[in-house]
């Protein structure tokens, strides 16, 4: 009887709009990449793709640039994350001790956030302008014109001016989310704690860490996950130059995406898909075992 | 000691503040100047407060063209994710069935699984919605699906059951249960996922460039394509990114409270 009734109101149809959507954009686009991967399909000769089994991804495994592009991405990844969730984490801890600005200083840091990476990547393509860059104007003015540096067109550095760059722009997300689970930790904890002489570096540690581990597992798989599938950031400032010393997969894909060449730059895109979701499911399964249970 | 320790924190505080706010005075105060005395781009006023490059921005810049393709695009793809999640989710989050279990797992597996672009661009091609609205508007909604139908679940689930019965012994049809009882009540993550999908298509980088033309882009993807077209005529798009945060930042103002818990709520639930 109880059964009847669930079927009776909740009818699939509500769930077809939805459904019929995501199967073509996304469902069909991601098993019909699978296909176009083994295949050697190109915009110039697009009515006769023929089958060419492994040789995309040998060639793929073979090009020193692929392995270059999927180092950058590693590097850029890991570079931001760690920065991104440390920094979010400073701040946030700070602004939950009811700092004087706390509203203004959460206000000013979250806002880069509303911006396109687009727009954040002209910007900072100004500031590091070599000869008129803000940047190097004023390491000039306060005397330390040793420090200036051609930001993006020196290889050594263009990898880590982008890296800055996604700092300036996502901290302010992880910091709000570290923020909102501060919040949830007891304040009566510390309280006894206090009372229990321990040290602010002791509850800092054992009781404020413990209790947020579920905002850090949110927070890195975001780190995670926006540095591995990183694209405008790059594109915009050095769009992977100098010489290819900051490509990453996604300007890899974009390059060959532009030269007409389907069936390759699908295989890049498995090898990829199958590599994120591989990382995240590992990393959220992880942290998920360390979650202290209230 | 604690005094002292207590300014040194809100000096830090004011210091990093300063670190995300000079970059973005420097591209208004730069904007009132002309190329001549842009030799640098300092961080001082200008001579004199010059608007002629916001009139270029006008007139060359298409910023009026990208204003109305980004408010066309994102409000449709807002709407079109809005009605078709919410109800998805609620089948999802109201049904026992082994159906609507499993279709849970599809949806958000499309959080972690990266869309496949190449494969999407040739589906657009052969239905002939490359560098179309349509395209551009299905491809978005389609995006902000899995994110908005797992918010969505959370939330129905805080509805009770009890109404959906009351309105059916009622008599009122299910379409009409659903929009005229569960939807009102759903409001806040209504609003919560109208921003967020806004905010991620208005702001889509990706999609722009590999499914439509510069015609089709949003307003900040007009800014890319306008520094292309001036290069290295700063004062312009320093004037061009004003005119594109402008829109973003009264919205910010207004509503800042509401995007913060909007961008935090699903990922602290999740």
């Amino acid at each position: 009887m109880k059964k009847d009734l669930n079927s009776r109101i909740y009818t699939p149809i509500f769930i077809m709009p939805a459904l019929v959507l995501y199967f073509i954009f996304f469902i069909i686009p991601n098993v019909g990449g699978l296909f176009v991967g083994f295949t050697d399909w190109t915009t110039l000769y697009f009515k006769s793709p023929r089958f060419i089994g492994l040789d995309n991804f040998i060639s793929m495994f073979s090009d020193p640039i692929f392995f270059k592009s999927i180092f950058n991405t590693f590097y850029y990844t890991i570079v931001t994350t760690i920065l991104k969730v440390s920094l979010g984490l400073i701040f946030a801890v700070i602004l939950n001790n009811k700092v004087k600005l706390t509203n203004l200083y959460r206000a000013i840091i979250f806002a880069p956030i509303m911006m396109s990476t687009v727009v954040t990547g002209l910007i900072f393509s100004a500031i590091y302008h070599p000869e008129k860059g803000l940047l190097n104007v004023f390491l000039g003015k306060i005397g330390l014109e040793v420090l200036q540096q051609q930001w993006l067109l020196d290889s050594k550095f263009a990898m880590n001016s982008i890296c800055a760059m996604d700092v300036w722009m996502g901290t302010g997300m992880l910091m709000a989310i570290f923020l909102a689970g501060l919040q949830t930790v007891p304040k009566d904890f510390y309280e006894s704690a206090t009372i229990d002489g321990a040290s602010s570096r002791q509850m800092f540690f054992k009781i404020t860490i413990p209790l947020i581990v579920p905002s850090i597992t949110v927070n890195t798989s975001l780190g995670l996950i926006s540095g591995l599938k990183v694209f405008g950031q790059v594109f915009v400032l050095t769009n992977g130059g100098p010489n290819d010393a900051t490509q990453v997969v996604g300007t890899f894909l974009f390059k060959y995406f532009g030269q007409g060449m389907l069936g390759y730059t699908s295989a890049v895109g498995i090898v990829f898909t199958i590599f994120i979701s591989l990382v995240s499911y590992f990393q959220i399964g992880t942290m998920r075992k360390k979650e202290v249970e209230m | 000691m604690n005094k002292v320790k207590k300014y040194l924190i809100e000096g830090i505080m004011a210091l990093v503040s300063l670190l995300f706010l000079v970059p973005l005075w420097m591209v208004l105060i730069n904007s009132f100047k002309t190329m001549p005395e842009l030799s640098e781009f300092g961080v001082w006023f200008p001579k004199e407060f010059l608007f002629s490059n916001y009139l270029r921005v006008f007139t060359e810049g298409h910023a009026l063209r990208g204003l109305f393709n980004g408010i066309y695009i994102s409000t449709a793809i807002v709407v079109i994710s809005v009605l078709v999640s919410s109800m998805a989710a609620f089948y999802i989050s109201r049904s026992t069935t082994q159906l609507s279990k499993f279709m849970y797992v599809v949806f958000i597996a499309g959080i972690i699984v990266p869309s496949a672009v190449i494969p999407t661009y040739m589906i657009l091609y052969f239905t002939h919605l490359t560098n179309t609205y349509l395209g551009l508007i299905l491809t978005g909604s389609t995006t902000a699906l899995p994110f908005s139908i797992f918010l969505y679940v959370g939330y129905v689930k805080s509805v009770p059951r009890a109404l959906d019965e009351a309105a059916l012994i009622d008599g009122a049809p299910r379409w009409k249960m659903f929009f005229q009882i569960i939807f009102p009540l759903i409001k806040p993550a209504t609003a919560t996922i109208a921003m967020f999908n806004f905010l991620g298509s208005w702001n889509a980088v990706e999609s722009m460039l590999y499914f439509a033309g510069p015609d089709k882009w949003t307003m900040p993807m007009t800014v890319y394509a306008f520094y292309g077209q001036v290069y290295n005529e700063w004062d312009v798009i320093f004037a061009d990114i004003i005119i594109t945060l402008l829109p973003l930042f009264i919205v910010y103002l207004v509503g800042q409270k509401y995007i913060i818990s909007g961008m935090t709520a699903g990922a602290v639930k999740a």
